[in-house]
């Protein structure tokens, strides 16, 4: 039930529910969590972070079990991207070794090579993609929901329980 | 969603107020559990800790309690501490390193009886607890989750360790001692003394000898003899003439008897002098002396600094030591390529490591204070910067005059034992200055830059890549047995002249990864108290050795013992005999006399007789020729 609590909160924000900053600001911190290996220190950050600003936590979720997934795949390219960056650009090596002799840097597993390539994917990409999902979900929001409702199979769907459950807002409508 | 955000944080607040206040509160009785958890662990033996309390702002902590029980004999505590504190580096904690600055430990004792529980006198003890049970039992987060991974049963570690002990064979002394007693048993103090005073007791009865010669009882006994014969030999006419006859027999007689008195008395004087003559008279304890001496060599050349370590702080640690040794072997290998970094593969990813100098290994023990006085046994000592860094070492001044070494230095297993890893590059200092010494001594010979040490068991060479007093180690074995035996005798007879009697341990050094040096300085009387520990740890292999040793002195002794024996039962024998046939003599003259005084008597009687009857027949003629008829 929870789940599907939680499947609802998501529909329900990418109809209307939420501003697209919330949505979108959500799932980027849950695929930087997602992404990220273990729960090393500024994970930990970011997931305080998560529960203090006003992000959609559901979406959060979501992005984190599905950059998981894709991480898992991925898990090969973060390690070479993350091998570059820790052994390959020489001019960094006074940096990491600050870094892995500060006590509180080292819970950071900064040294990992797959933590490292998450850690750069994440910060290369977490603006971009930011303001890449505001524009979907804005547009999604404001377009796509009433196509899709439109669809003569989604109305047939909507017979169904779960899915009713789903796609209804609580005075009924859909 | 907004309750879940607000259950989630009270829940996180909730969870870090709870430890926190179980940690404020319950800490004594949780810290004491965890320090006993992981010290067994560690130890692989039962660990109690009565109390334990850390202030966690300071990183300063004390306990109270902390017992060790010996592993091999459940019923008494290896290492007690009364007392002590600690401080440690609580920033490097959350980074998973252990550095602790400093560490004291006080009333310290070796091998206390343990005084059981009457309830835990039925259960079980740890150290025969199965196998797997122990291994699936082990704690499985972290790097103990490693460690119980490769956890080997725990009598297979006991049979390791047991296998990594010293040997104290007789073979190795004799190439150590090559000039002592054990070579050459003849020169085993209480041989020459037992040889010495079977000369003497020689000495004795040729002097005894000498003076039955020189009484001439045979001689004399002849003479007598002869004079018994003259007499018998003489043609008596008359009764006067068997009356001298009788007389001269009757002081032969005399003279007789003066010469048995006298034979009686030489007899007499002669059994006294043997029976003062005692050469066996202190060889048993001289037997014991000597015995106790070879045992002290052999306990001497026994303890060393793995000893002392395994004592203080059980066989694990040393494996533990063993496991960081080969990642950072690792490291080293890799920086002698001009890089800074190695690859150790994991589940996911690979660490990258990025060691600085002057910055703490992933486990440092800056110092440890450790004290106790007790009525039979004392112990201080000090071991700085234990810790868990590459085993590379740069030489540093040594005082060979303070420098504990024991002739056979044996550094195996305590900080090179490492079975995985093929190399390392080392320095030792210790040997640098021998090897100086070595080289001064051998100039004119040259001194070769590369030289091999090793037995069966070891595989080192020592290069000579530094000058005269820093030399580079590197080893392809599993221990390191700096056995000098190999050198040329002139060399380690140097060696054990230098190096001997000591019972006190002092190793320096510096590592190259942090310049920390470690630093092992341990004192007590060791000869009395840790090597007696030490041999009951060692258990039989020490009572084999020791009994052998007793045998060797034995066999060698009684060998000795039996030719000297020999040799005095003959000298002995001789002066026996020769009394015995004066006494035979003594009898002889005796007899003859009896027999030629017997014989004289006969004579005289019948011519007594013979002139009686003749005189009655005359007065009978007289008497009839008066008769008138």
């Amino acid at each position: 039930m929870f789940v599907l609590k939680i499947l609802r909160d998501i529909i329900n924000a990418l109809k209307k529910g939420e501003s697209p900053n919330q949505v979108a600001g959500g799932l980027c911190l849950g695929i930087a969590m997602g992404l990220t290996p273990g729960w090393p220190l500024h994970i930990l950050l970011i997931l305080i972070v998560t529960l203090i600003v006003n992000v959609n936590l559901s979406v959060t979720i979501a992005g984190t079990v599905i950059a998981a997934v894709i991480a898992y795949i991925a898990d090969p390219l973060l390690h070479s991207l993350g091998q570059w960056v820790l052994t390959d650009i020489s001019g960094m090596k006074p940096l990491w070794q600050t870094l892995y002799n500060n006590p509180l840097s080292a819970l950071t597993h900064f040294n990992n090579s797959v933590v490292m390539g998450a850690f750069v994917v994440t910060v290369v990409s977490i603006l971009p993609l930011f303001f890449i999902l505001r524009i979907f979900i804005s547009k999604m929001q404001d377009k796509l929901i009433n196509r899709i409702k439109g669809w003569g199979i989604f109305k047939r769907l909507m017979d169904n329980k779960i899915i009713g459950y789903l796609f209804r807002e609580s005075g009924g409508a859909v | 969603m907004k309750f879940f955000r607000k259950s989630a944080v009270f829940f996180l607040l909730f969870v870090a107020l709870f430890a926190g206040a179980a940690i404020w509160f319950g800490q004594s009785s949780l810290l004491a559990r965890s320090i006993e958890t992981a010290m067994s662990a560690l130890l692989d033996t039962e660990v109690e800790v009565k109390q334990a309390r850390m202030d966690l702002l300071k990183g300063q902590g004390n306990f109270s309690g902390l017992n060790v029980v010996d592993k091999d004999n459940s019923a008494q505590y290896l290492f007690v501490a009364g007392a002590g504190s600690f401080d440690i580096d609580f920033l490097y904690l959350l980074a998973g390193k252990v550095v602790i600055n400093d560490m004291s430990l006080t009333d310290v004792e070796l091998l206390v009886p343990r005084k059981i529980p009457r309830s835990a006198i039925n259960t079980p003890t740890p150290t025969v607890a199965e196998p797997a049970a122990s291994a699936e039992s082990a704690p499985s987060a972290g790097a103990q989750a490693t460690a119980v991974a490769t956890k080997k049963p725990k009598k297979d570690k006991l049979a390791e360790l047991k296998k990594d002990l010293p040997n104290i064979d007789l073979t190795a002394m004799e190439q150590e001692f090559s000039i002592d007693k054990l070579t050459k048993p003849d020169q085993l103090p209480s041989v020459l003394t037992m040889k010495k005073s079977y000369e003497q007791a020689g000495e004795s009865i040729k002097k005894i000898d000498g003076d039955f010669d020189s009484a001439k009882l045979d001689s004399r006994y002849d003479e007598l003899m002869k004079n018994i014969d003259a007499v018998q030999s003489n043609k008596f006419k008359n009764a006067k003439e068997i009356k001298d006859g009788i007389k001269q027999l009757q002081s032969i007689k005399k003279d007789a008897d003066s010469l048995l008195a006298d034979t009686k008395k030489l007899q007499k004087s002669i059994n006294t002098d043997l029976k003062a003559i005692k050469p066996e008279q202190n060889i048993s304890k001289l037997i014991d002396q000597d015995v106790e001496d070879l045992k002290k060599l052999a306990k001497l050349a026994d303890v060393d600094v793995s000893q002392i370590a395994k004592l203080l702080f059980g066989a694990s640690i040393i494996e533990q030591y063993a496991d960081f040794q080969h990642y950072w072997s690792m490291v080293d290998e890799f920086m002698d390529d001009g890089d800074d970094i190695t690859e150790q593969p994991r589940a996911r990813g690979v660490d990258y490591h990025f060691p600085l100098p002057g910055q703490p290994p992933a486990f440092l023990v800056k110092k440890i204070s450790i004290s106790g006085s007790k009525s039979t046994q004392s112990i201080t000592g000090q071991i700085n910067n234990l810790n868990s860094n590459p085993v590379q070492y740069k030489p540093i001044g040594v005082d060979l005059a303070k420098t504990t070494m024991v002739n056979n230095w044996t550094l195996k297993g305590v900080l090179f034992k490492d079975r995985k890893v093929g190399n390392h590059q080392l320095d030792f200092q210790m040997k640098g200055r021998i090897f100086e010494k070595f080289a001064n001594n051998n100039a004119s010979a040259g001194m070769p830059t590369q030289i091999g040490l090793g037995n069966e068991d070891t595989d080192v060479t020592i290069r000579n890549v530094q000058g005269s007093k820093q030399f580079d180690m590197v080893y392809a074995a599993n221990k390191l047995d700096f056995s000098f035996g190999v050198l040329s005798k002139p060399m380690h007879r140097n060696i054990a002249s230098v190096f001997q009697n000591i019972n006190t341990l002092d190793m320096k050094s510096r590592m190259l990864e942090t310049d920390k040096g470690i630093d092992f300085s341990l004192s007590s009387s060791l000869d009395k108290q840790v090597s007696s520990g030490l041999q009951k740890i060692l258990g039989k292999k020490v009572k084999a050795a020791e009994k052998q040793i007793e045998k060797y002195v034995k066999s060698s002794v009684s060998s000795q013992l039996a030719k000297q024996r020999k040799t005095l039962d003959n000298q002995k024998g001789a002066v026996a005999t020769k009394l015995k046939k004066s006494l035979g003599n003594s009898k002889k003259v005796d007899k003859q006399l009896a027999s030629a005084e017997k014989a004289l008597n006969g004579k005289l009687e019948k011519l007594l007789k013979s002139s009686a009857t003749d005189k009655a027949k005359k007065d009978l003629g007289k008497k009839l020729k008066s008769l008138k008829f």
